[in-house]
C-alpha cells in the first residue's frame, strides 16, 4: 500500500510518494496527482480502459505515466480511481495497465485545479530497503 | 542611471543545496556570476540587492549558472529582476545561442509556450463610467471562458482549422472576425512565427487545443481592466494611444493545453537527442538539441505552431472583449476607440539579429519569463512606434499596478533587447493560501478599488498581491539599469481570473 504527501515549491507543488513496490509507486503517484487536482466526480459508473506507456528510463516512465493521466483527465474527462493488472516492465521500460476511471460528459468543474505538466525538476525515484520512494514537482 | 566606474564588490551567496556562490557587483543594478567549472559564459542578474535577496531561498541563481553550460551560448546567461525558480531555466532567464553550434531547449521557453500580454487602449474616460465597472467586469467574466480546462469560446476546431490556426496564428482569428487586420502590425512577429508546422504538433496536443482557442485558463492568467494612472513619457504614451485617465484592458494568457503538451512531447525527444549528440548538462530539465539537428528543427517548428496558437488565442479574446464592451456600454466602435497597443510574448525562442563583439549575428534568443524590448529604429517594431521603441508590457499583481515600458538601445547591447515580464512570485501558493485563510480577499480587493471575479476563491488567494514581489521595485531596477524606460503606469480596477 503506497502513500503520498504534498510539499511546497515556490510557484508550484511537489509530491513525495512511498510504496512497497515500483508498480504500487506508480499507481500511488497517479492517485496523488488526482487528489491534487480535486475530488472524484459524483458519477457512479466506473469505466475500464487499457493504457500503454513507454519511455527510455524510469524517470521518464513515471513522467509519461502521470502525463497520460493528465491528458485523460483534462481532455477525456476521465478521473483515475484505481489501476489493476498493472504491469511495470523495468527492463523494457513500459507500463500496461487497466484503469478504473470515472468519466463525465459535462464541462470541467471549476473546483478542479490545473496541473500544466509533470516536470523532471528534482525528479527522483529510489529504492530504500524493501520500499520505493519518489518525488516529483508538478507545474501548476 | 548607473554611475560610470562604480567600484566592484563581492557578495557571497548561500545557494540552497549547493556551494556558496560569489556574485560580483558590476553596478548597483547588475551582478555577475563568474565563469567557473564547465560554464561557457558568466551569468548576469539585473536586480537590486533587495530583489536579489529574494532569490536566496530558492535555486534560481544556480539555474542562471546551469544555463551558462548550454552549448553555443553567447555573452552571458542573463536574468531579469523578476527572477524566480523555474524548471531548467529560471523564470526571468534569457540566453542567446549561435545556430551553428548552439542548442534549443524547451526548458528555456517553458511549458506555456508564448504566454504573453496584450494591451488594449480605449478612449473611455474612467471617471465617467466608474460606476459601471462592476457590471463591465461581470459581463467580461461571462463572455470569456476562464478557469481550469476552460473551453467553448468558439466551436471545436475542425482538422482544417487546427492546421490553419497553428500556421497562421493571429491572422486566423482575424479571418474569423475577431479584431481587425491592422492588429497584426501591433503584435510581436505579426502574430505568426515563421517556420510553424502543424504536422510537428502531436495529435494529443491538437486535441487539447481543439476547444481552447479564446480561453483565459487559470493560475496567474487574467483579464484586467486598468486605468492609465500616470504618464511618464507623454509623447511615447500618445503614440501608443494611452491617455491619462482612460480605460485600458490587459489580457495575460498563452497556448493553453496545446503548448503544455508540445513542451512535454519534446522534452522526451530532447532527452534522446542529448544522448545522440553527447551533450552534458547539469539539469535534465535543460534537455536540448542542436539547433541545426532534426530534433532541434522539429521542436522549433512545433514551438512556432504553439506560439501561433497563443497569438490566435489572445486575438480571439481581444475580439470578445471588444464585443462585450460595445454591448455593455451601448456605444459605437468610434466612441469606444478600441485599439491594440501591442502584444508581447514572454515565453519563446526566436531568431534575431544582435551584435556580438561588434559584429551582427543571427542568434536563437530564449526568453523565459522575459519580454523583448527593442529600441527606437528597430525594423522589427510597428512603423508608428519607430521613433519611440517597442512597448514592453509588465503586469504586476492584481492589486497594485502594471507598467508600460519602452525598449532602449542599451537593452540591445546588454540583454539581447530584453526586459523583465512581471512581478515574480515570492511566496509559494501554499504560503499564499495560508496567508489568505479566513480573509475575504474579494472584499479586500474591493476596498482597494478592484472588482475581482474568479471561477474559484482558491485562485484569488494564491494570486493575492502579497504573493508577488513589489512591481515598483522590479520596474525601478530595470529602468535604473537602463534596460527600459517608463512610459505609463496602469492601476487595476477590475480583474477576471480563472
Amino acid at each position: 500500500m503506497g502513500d503520498f504527501r504534498f510539499f511546497d515549491h515556490i510557484a508550484d507543488v511537489g509530491m513525495e510518494i512511498t510504496a512497497d513496490s515500483a508498480a504500487d509507486l506508480f499507481i500511488t503517484a497517479g492517485k496523488g496527482l488526482m487528489e491534487w487536482i480535486g475530488s472524484p466526480p459524483s458519477t457512479r459508473a466506473v469505466h475500464k480502459s487499457t493504457v500503454n506507456v513507454a519511455a527510455d528510463d524510469m524517470d521518464s516512465l513515471l513522467v509519461a505515466w502521470l502525463q497520460e493521466l493528465l491528458y485523460r483527465f483534462y481532455h477525456l474527462h476521465s478521473y483515475l480511481m484505481d489501476a489493476s493488472a498493472f504491469d511495470l516492465d523495468m527492463d523494457h521500460l513500459t507500463v500496461k495497465a487497466v484503469l478504473q476511471e470515472k468519466i463525465w460528459e459535462e464541462s470541467l468543474s471549476h473546483n478542479y485545479r490545473e496541473v500544466k505538466a509533470v516536470t523532471y525538476h528534482q525528479l527522483k525515484i529510489e529504492r530504500y530497503g524493501p520500499r520505493w520512494r519518489a518525488s516529483v514537482i508538478l507545474d501548476i | 542611471m548607473v554611475p560610470a566606474g562604480a567600484p566592484r564588490s563581492f557578495w557571497i551567496f548561500d545557494v540552497p543545496g549547493g556551494c556558496p556562490m560569489e556574485l560580483t557587483k558590476i553596478h548597483q543594478y547588475l551582478w555577475e556570476i563568474p565563469r567557473t567549472g564547465n560554464m561557457l559564459v558568466p551569468g548576469r542578474v539585473y536586480a537590486t540587492p533587495e530583489l536579489l535577496a529574494d532569490s536566496k531561498s530558492d535555486e534560481s541563481l544556480a539555474q542562471v549558472r546551469n544555463v551558462a553550460h548550454l552549448p553555443g551560448i553567447v555573452k552571458y546567461s542573463l536574468a531579469m529582476p523578476d527572477i524566480h525558480w523555474g524548471y531548467g531555466f529560471p523564470i526571468g532567464g534569457v540566453a542567446a545561442m549561435r545556430p551553428s553550434d548552439g542548442v534549443i531547449s524547451p526548458g528555456g521557453v517553458s511549458y506555456d509556450i508564448n504566454c504573453g500580454v496584450r494591451l488594449l487602449a480605449t478612449q473611455i474616460v474612467y471617471d465617467e463610467i466608474k460606476a459601471h465597472i462592476p457590471r463591465i467586469v461581470t459581463r467580461l467574466f461571462q463572455s470569456i471562458p476562464a478557469g481550469v480546462g476552460s473551453s467553448g469560446a468558439i466551436p471545436r476546431l475542425s482538422r482544417a482549422d487546427q492546421k490553419r490556426i497553428l500556421e497562421k496564428g493571429a491572422r486566423w482569428a482575424i479571418e474569423q472576425g475577431y479584431g481587425s487586420p491592422e492588429d497584426i502590425e501591433y503584435t510581436e512577429e505579426g502574430g505568426c512565427l515563421e517556420g510553424a508546422e502543424a504536422e510537428e504538433v502531436s495529435e494529443k496536443a491538437k486535441e487539447r487545443g481543439s476547444t481552447q482557442a479564446g480561453t483565459l485558463g487559470s493560475g496567474n492568467h487574467f483579464l484586467e481592466v486598468d486605468v492609465v494612472e500616470e504618464v511618464y513619457l507623454p509623447d511615447v504614451a500618445a503614440a501608443y494611444g494611452l491617455e491619462s485617465g482612460t480605460l485600458a484592458f490587459s489580457i495575460h494568457s498563452g497556448s493553453r493545453g496545446l503548448g503544455y503538451q508540445v513542451c512535454d512531447d519534446f522534452l522526451s525527444v530532447m532527452g534522446k537527442a542529448m544522448r545522440r549528440y553527447g551533450i552534458q548538462i547539469p539539469d535534465r530539465q535543460l534537455a536540448c538539441a542542436p539547433i541545426e539537428s532534426p530534433e532541434g528543427r522539429r521542436y522549433l517548428a512545433a514551438m512556432a505552431a504553439a506560439a501561433n496558437f497563443a497569438w490566435a488565442n489572445r486575438q480571439v479574446m481581444m475580439g470578445l472583449v471588444q464585443r462585450t464592451l460595445l454591448e455593455a456600454l451601448n456605444i459605437s466602435p468610434r466612441e469606444l476607440g478600441f485599439r491594440l497597443v501591442y502584444d508581447v510574448c514572454h515565453n519563446i525562442a526566436k531568431f534575431e539579429r544582435h551584435l556580438v563583439d561588434g559584429k551582427a549575428e543571427t542568434l536563437c534568443v530564449h526568453r523565459k519569463g522575459a519580454t523583448r524590448a527593442f529600441p527606437p529604429g528597430s525594423d522589427q517594431i510597428p512603423a508608428a512606434y519607430q521613433n519611440w521603441g517597442q512597448p514592453v508590457l509588465i503586469p504586476g499583481d492584481m492589486g497594485t499596478a502594471s507598467y508600460v515600458l519602452v525598449g532602449t538601445a542599451q537593452a540591445m547591447e546588454e540583454t539581447f533587447g530584453t526586459s523583465c515580464h512581471g512581478a515574480g512570485r515570492v511566496q509559494s501558493r501554499t504560503q499564499a493560501l495560508k496567508m489568505g485563510a479566513g480573509r475575504d480577499l474579494f472584499e479586500e480587493m474591493s476596498q482597494r478599488g478592484v472588482k475581482v471575479m474568479a471561477t474559484g476563491r482558491r485562485t484569488v488567494a494564491e494570486e493575492m498581491p502579497e504573493a508577488y514581489k513589489n512591481i515598483h521595485s522590479v520596474v525601478d531596477a530595470i529602468v535604473m539599469a537602463g534596460i527600459s524606460r517608463k512610459v505609463a503606469r496602469l492601476r487595476p480596477v477590475g480583474v477576471v481570473k480563472g
